[in-house]
């Protein structure tokens, strides 16, 4: 059943405690709601924003930026059914194994949970994101290369729109409901200030609030928005719920994205593979983690690119002299053999960095959003070396040949154009075993409260360098099946 | 697209910055990386080009 907020009778949440109050509808949201249905548990999902996209719904994501050049907050999301799924590119990367491990060079770093944890759910996050099977990499390099290891991206064909993908089947859902321009205002705790008694809600044009009970909750409004509204909930904890040790908002994270550079292949290469770095090349180089992707930038940034490059047309072309074109800024005789390098790399832990409140408010009281987004010389550090040292190799073993930009090789300040993120939105309740570092635990849940759990990207302790889609339906699901677990027991 | 302005990248120059520097500010040519026994070559870094030793050998014949 799907409904809309501003018309449906509020008299039926009176009497009705949900098993679980999902709160927002991106993939976090609908995946474990789904997941949570077809184990037959009742479910309110609610979504702020309506069916479409609207400027009501989406003026309401408006903020600051305050740190490093970054993109309008009211742009790099969408508030409406499917959230920010609307703009996804359909990029999916599984986190490495090493991830989930502290790395000496990003203190803090480290999850409660390994990456075995999350693969019982491959499966069906794989089905849930239309992905193809993943694909073995070809021997680029020569046995013995333990620097540098190459991976396929897999992309969500179609992309996969949760709000599109899953309508009819939440439509037709017994045990979801959902409703439409639903904006949580205020979680209220019960006596004792240890689990959340009520949500909050109120739509844009009735005047009146309408109260949802649950047994448990779930923030699944996305990175950027969840610890906006934990902090913006300071009736019963004044300094907002689940900030008693002021960790909520800090260690924000971005991939950083970053042009590195042309390289001339020798031979064609698939576009589609990320070159990162094995574990002792990071240790070696006291680097983060990253993948450096290289490729026709015009083809990914197209529109609709969904994963299946132009084919490179035959050229035989002596590489020298294609090389020769390349340093001398000619054009070249092979322009299929020219690409663009670029790096998306992981983002040092850093409580400085991070989404906190600003002083104006929105239209329904709540303050709006200021967020500082601050790098390290660790971060900085790693684009270079990914430039440095995956130019090496690629020349050592004659496999390409990379020019690095100027900005990187002089230390300059970069642009927003030179480096910017992903709108991946990483961190700002981050997964901890110890709550003076960490907004949830293992499971999710906030640590201080005992029903209510957080979905998304924002319970990342590290980012890696994967793109996150892929990571947050494995979190849901796993989410999923573990609060079916504690409520049906 | 409206954005504002951030600080300027916060930090003294780390060593890696410095000898990247110093490889731009380098005349011609500058060893970046030791090749490993394995592989063929040094590399140089030339006009912002990570090339091979040999690169240069080639392309200067042409």
């Amino acid at each position: 059943m799907i409904q809309d907020a501003e018309t449906v009778s509020t008299n039926r949440f009176v009497s009705k405690v949900y098993d679980v109050c999902v709160i927002g509808s991106g993939p976090a949201g609908v995946t474990l709601a789904r997941r949570l249905g077809a184990k037959g548990l009742s479910v309110g999902l609610f979504e702020a924003g309506g069916r479409e996209l609207t400027p009501d719904s989406q003026d309401l994501y408006k903020g600051e930026n305050t740190g490093q050049p970054y993109y309008a907050l009211d742009a790099t999301r969408l508030r409406y059914f499917g959230g920010s799924s609307n703009h996804w590119g359909g990029w999916t990367h599984l986190l490495d194994p090493y991830d989930f491990e502290p790395n000496p060079d990003n203190p803090l770093s480290g999850w409660p949970i390994k990456l075995d944890d999350l693969l019982p759910y491959a499966a069906e996050a794989d089905e849930i994101l239309d992905l193809p099977a993943d694909r073995t990499p070809p021997d680029i390099f020569p046995a013995g290369q333990d620097e540098l290891v190459p991976r396929f991206f897999r992309f969500s064909r179609p992309i996969t729109r949760f709000g599109e993908k899953y309508e009819a089947e939440l439509r037709a859902s017994p045990n979801i409901e959902v409703f439409f321009n639903a904006n949580l205002v205020d979680l209220r705790l019960d006596a004792e200030k240890h689990s959340v008694a009520q949500a909050v809600f109120r739509s844009f044009k009735r005047p009146d609030p309408f109260v949802v009970k649950a047994r448990a909750y779930a923030l699944c409004l996305g990175g950027l928005e969840n610890p906006r509204a934990l902090l913006n909930m300071t009736n019963d904890i004044p300094v907002g719920l689940g900030n008693e040790n002021d960790i909520v908002g800090r260690y924000f994270m971005e991939h950083l994205h970053a042009e590195l550079g042309k390289v001339v292949f020798r031979k064609p290469l698939d576009w589609l593979l990320v070159y990162a770095p094995s574990q002792q090349m990071m240790r070696d180089r006291h680097i983060l983690n990253f993948g450096m992707r290289v490729g026709d930038q015009n083809q990914w940034n197209g529109g609709d690119f969904t994963g299946e490059m132009k084919p490179v047309p035959p050229c035989d072309v002596d590489f020298d002299d294609l090389l020769k074109a390349a340093i001398d800024g000619k054009p070249s005789p092979c322009p299929g053999l020219v690409g663009d390098a670029f790096i998306v790399g992981e983002q040092q832990l850093n409580p400085e960095s991070r989404v906190m409140l600003a002083s104006t408010r929105d239209r329904f009281g709540l303050r709006t959003m200021e967020l500082k987004w601050s790098l390290t010389e660790t971060d900085f550090r790693t684009i270079e070396t990914c430039a440095s040292e995956t130019g090496r190799l690629f020349a050592q073993y004659d496999v390409a040949r990379l020019k690095i930009l100027d900005w990187i090789l002089e230390g300059k300040t970069p642009t927003l154009d030179q480096l910017a993120g992903g709108n991946h939105h990483m961190g700002t309740t981050r997964m901890g075993a110890d709550p003076k570092t960490s907004v949830v635990d293992a499971n999710v849940k906030v640590h201080s409260l005992d029903n209510l759990y957080i979905g998304g990207s924002s319970v990342f302790a590290t980012s890696g360098h994967a793109n996150p889609t892929y990571t947050i339906t494995l979190l849901a699901l796993r989410l999923g099946d573990h609060l079916a677990s504690v409520l049906k027991s | 697209m409206k954005m504002s302005k951030g600080p300027a990248r916060a930090g003294a120059a780390t060593t890696r910055r410095e000898v990247l520097k110093g490889l731009a500010a380098a005349p011609v040519i500058a060893v970046i990386g030791a090749a490993p026994a394995h592989a063929a070559g040094r590399t140089v870094l030339h006009r912002g080009w990570v090339l091979r030793a040999d690169d240069l050998e080639r392309l200067g014949r042409r």
